[in-house]
């Protein structure tokens, strides 16, 4: 019961923000754009804009704010205690829920407490460096096929043949993963930063366990998916979810196994939760953020959980399918000869919530593993870093690269 | 549409401060900075030019100015590990052992 | 041949589209001017901070224009690598070193070879002289937007594995060196490396020795 409730009142409140995220992008702004007073709807940086900030509002955002409560329920489900039941709105406690609310508020209302020896400038940056990084890499991600605002209630056959079409992700670069690289390294300065700036022995040994960690683990990242890389021929996502297509065994978990489990590993380490903790070590080094309270600390709670989220969404693009639902073609199901027409807004609406539950499911087995494992030591935790996890990443791209190289000389790739 | 000499011209300025910082300071970190400084100063010349000549050599070659820079901090920076462990000092005015 | 396409432009003005009058800007000349003030301005910084720290983090911004710049010039794979390897890894790797040795300089400057230092600013500045003199004024070959495919992964990485196939495998042996000299170099001389095992084998004695003593003690 318990577990069906933890998952199913997130992928509800996603599906009704999945018809709020398609509503206002595919059909509210082409409406808007349609008249004359609304030519400026259509401006690509007006677009860039709303689709990430309706992304981050509507969907990363409340799923943060849930996986607050549903890591508090999990694990108590898990200890067998009863978990958060004690805070309510007007009488109404919803399994616990309202209390993500109550701590927000506590955060906000406590003291914004800086030490006096500290650098005041980067104590304040370090914070700001490692929510900024996990918003903006965002940006890549695909939430949905392409919208043609046009036809949106027609069956439609390819949706790259319409109009005007407006696809669902922010930003098609061509550079894609290499850009969630980029900026996701850039993770890095925040703890380290705040180790650094809070003049504080047991922080600064935090911070040095985070970056070297996070350092470490960045590679085999990095070499986990240069196998998905070669496998779809694209470093770029929604590219990458359209090779993957509606059958599920083109996707990535079944080409790219091995590729698929490193990266989620290396990811985990990435960020920095149980069984990868050492940096903050809540039990013994309280690390990095010891001298944070308030919103400031929260901040970094909040960047957690949305990594968690991002990681999630990285996983489901490329090993999952992305938003592709299986065997749900743009113009209805097809299955053994089958056929299920449906109107194009439908589609399009089943595949941002399949992403949704996709990226919820992930969240959820990160919780299953962060409550399951317990913590590395630091030894250990290098010595799988670069001693399995790299060279077996590197033994995957090569065989992934005779594969390929293979499938390409028979010319049936 | 911006000239391709501004570009060029930045590329100077950097390379400048670069170079000022490796004579001027005394701090290895802070030297070892400023090469990287010049060396980037040079890849913004190298994208200018392949921007001016639609050439993705340029590109190659700047890419392989990145890696090299790469190996260049890490010795750089493990020489300076291993000099603070021994000497307590990264002032490149102190490490004078080898003139006497 | 690459010089002598490279002709000195007699004015800046006359090569903007809306030039006529003077200096007049268009939007992405602003944008350049700002994100130039904004990459100059980090790196003076990164040479004038007393605190390694924040020379850093300067250094990080200066990096983040000069990508800003490479994006401004249509190499969006040399902007991305940008970001990637130097602020992602280099910078990190300064602050994970200035945090291991974490001082702050008493002196940054200091008149000890002051005359070499002299010398040194002053073949500098000719040789920037020399160099500007002739950069000052040089138009592009091809000003028009370069095609889709202009600084692409796929371009770029076509490029490298087909005319530097063999200077990209030199440079990954390379990286391979420094890897091993960094850790040779950096290395704790004297104690062999063998500190993890020396800790694990501490961690999993003293409870067996410990729970030994305690069944003894239960026996007698």
């Amino acid at each position: 019961m318990g577990l069906i409730l933890l998952f199913l009142i997130p992928a509800a409140v996603f599906t009704g923000m999945a018809v709020a995220l398609v509503g206002v992008i595919g059909v509210a702004i082409p409406w808007v754009a349609s008249h004359p007073w609304g030519a400026w709807a259509m401006d690509p940086w007006f677009q860039a804009l709303i689709k990430l900030g309706l992304l981050i509002l509507l969907v990363v955002m409340p799923i943060a704010s849930l996986l607050t409560w549903m890591e508090r329920k999990q694990s108590a489900m898990m200890q067998d205690r009863i978990g958060p039941n004690r805070a309510g709105i007007l009488g109404w406690r919803g399994w616990g829920i309202p209390h993500f609310i109550a701590d927000a508020v506590k955060m906000i209302m406590k003291e914004d407490f800086v030490p006096a020896k500290a650098n005041r400038f980067l104590f304040t940056l370090a914070p700001l460096m490692a929510i900024i990084p996990v918003f903006v890499t965002f940006a890549i991600v695909p939430f949905g096929s392409t919208v043609c605002p046009d036809k949106i209630l027609q069956v439609i056959t390819d949706t790259n043949q319409c109009t005007n079409g407006i696809g669902l992700q922010t930003a098609k670069m061509d550079v894609g993963l290499i850009f969630y690289f980029a900026i996701a390294s850039l993770a890095v300065y925040g703890t380290t930063l705040a180790g650094w700036a809070s003049y504080n022995k047991w922080s600064l040994l935090g911070g040095l366990r985070a970056s070297s960690q996070m350092m470490s683990y960045e590679v085999t990242m990095g070499m986990a998916v240069l196998g998905a890389f070669m496998v779809f021929g694209t470093l770029e996502p929604q590219a990458m979810v359209y090779a993957q297509g509606p059958n599920p065994i083109n996707w990535g978990i079944v080409k790219q196994p091995l590729g698929a489990i490193l990266f989620f590993t290396a990811a985990m380490a990435e960020t920095k939760r149980t069984p990868f903790d050492i940096p903050e070590g809540e039990s013994e080094v309280i690390g990095y953020f010891v001298e944070y309270s308030g919103m400031r600390f929260g901040i970094f709670f909040l960047a957690e959980f949305i990594e968690v989220v991002f990681l999630s969404a990285i996983m489901a693009t490329v090993f999952f399918g992305g938003w592709q639902v299986p065997f749900l073609y743009s113009d209805g199901f097809h299955l053994f000869g089958h056929a299920l027409q449906m109107p194009h807004i439908v589609v399009v609406i089943l595949q941002t919530t399949a992403w949704g539950m996709k990226v919820i499911f992930f969240c959820w087995f990160q919780l299953m593993v962060r409550w399951t494992m317990p913590r590395f030591r630091p030894d250990q935790l290098m010595n799988l870093g670069w001693k399995r996890l790299l060279p077996i990443s590197i033994a995957n791209i090569l065989i992934t690269a005779g594969v390929v190289l293979a499938f390409q000389a028979a010319g049936s790739r | 549409m911006i000239p391709i000499h501004w570009f060029l011209e930045l590329a100077a300025v950097l390379f400048v401060v670069g170079s000022l910082g490796v004579i001027l300071r005394r701090n290895a970190l802070i030297m070892l900075m400023g090469i990287e400084l010049q060396l980037n100063a040079a890849n913004l010349t190298l994208v200018a030019f392949s921007r001016a000549y639609h050439d993705a050599h340029a590109q190659a070659f700047a890419f392989i100015v990145i890696a090299v820079a790469a190996a260049e901090a890490a010795v750089g920076l493990a020489i300076l590990v291993g000099i603070f462990r021994n000497r307590r000092s990264v002032n490149v005015d102190e490490l004078t052992i080898m003139k006497h | 041949m690459l010089w002598q396409s490279v002709q000195p432009m007699g004015r800046v003005t006359a090569q903007l589209a809306t030039g006529d009058q003077g200096m007049q800007w268009s939007g992405p000349q602003i944008w350049w001017w700002i994100i130039a003030v904004f990459t100059v301005g980090g790196a003076i910084s990164t040479v004038t901070r007393r605190n390694n720290i924040a020379a850093v983090m300067s250094l990080v911004a200066t990096f983040f224009g000069l990508a800003a710049m490479y994006a401004m010039l249509s190499a969006h794979f040399l902007a991305a690598l940008q970001v990637l390897v130097y602020a992602g890894a280099i910078m990190t790797l300064f602050v994970f070193v200035i945090m291991v040795l974490n001082r702050d300089e008493a002196e940054p400057w200091a008149w000890s070879g002051i005359f070499t230092k002299i010398v040194g600013v002053f073949a500098l500045v000719y040789l920037v002289t020399k160099v500007g003199y002739h950069l000052f004024g040089v138009a592009a070959a091809h000003p028009e937007t370069p095609p889709a495919e202009f600084g692409t992964v796929a371009q770029v990485g076509e490029v490298l594995f087909t005319d530097y196939l063999f200077v990209f495998e030199a440079v990954s042996v390379l990286l391979l060196i420094a890897v091993v000299a960094a850790v040779v170099v950096a290395r704790q001389r004297g104690g062999g490396g063998t500190d993890d095992d020396d800790a694990s084998a501490d961690i999993t004695t003293t409870p067996a020795v410990g729970h030994s003593t305690g069944h003894e003690d239960h026996h007698s």
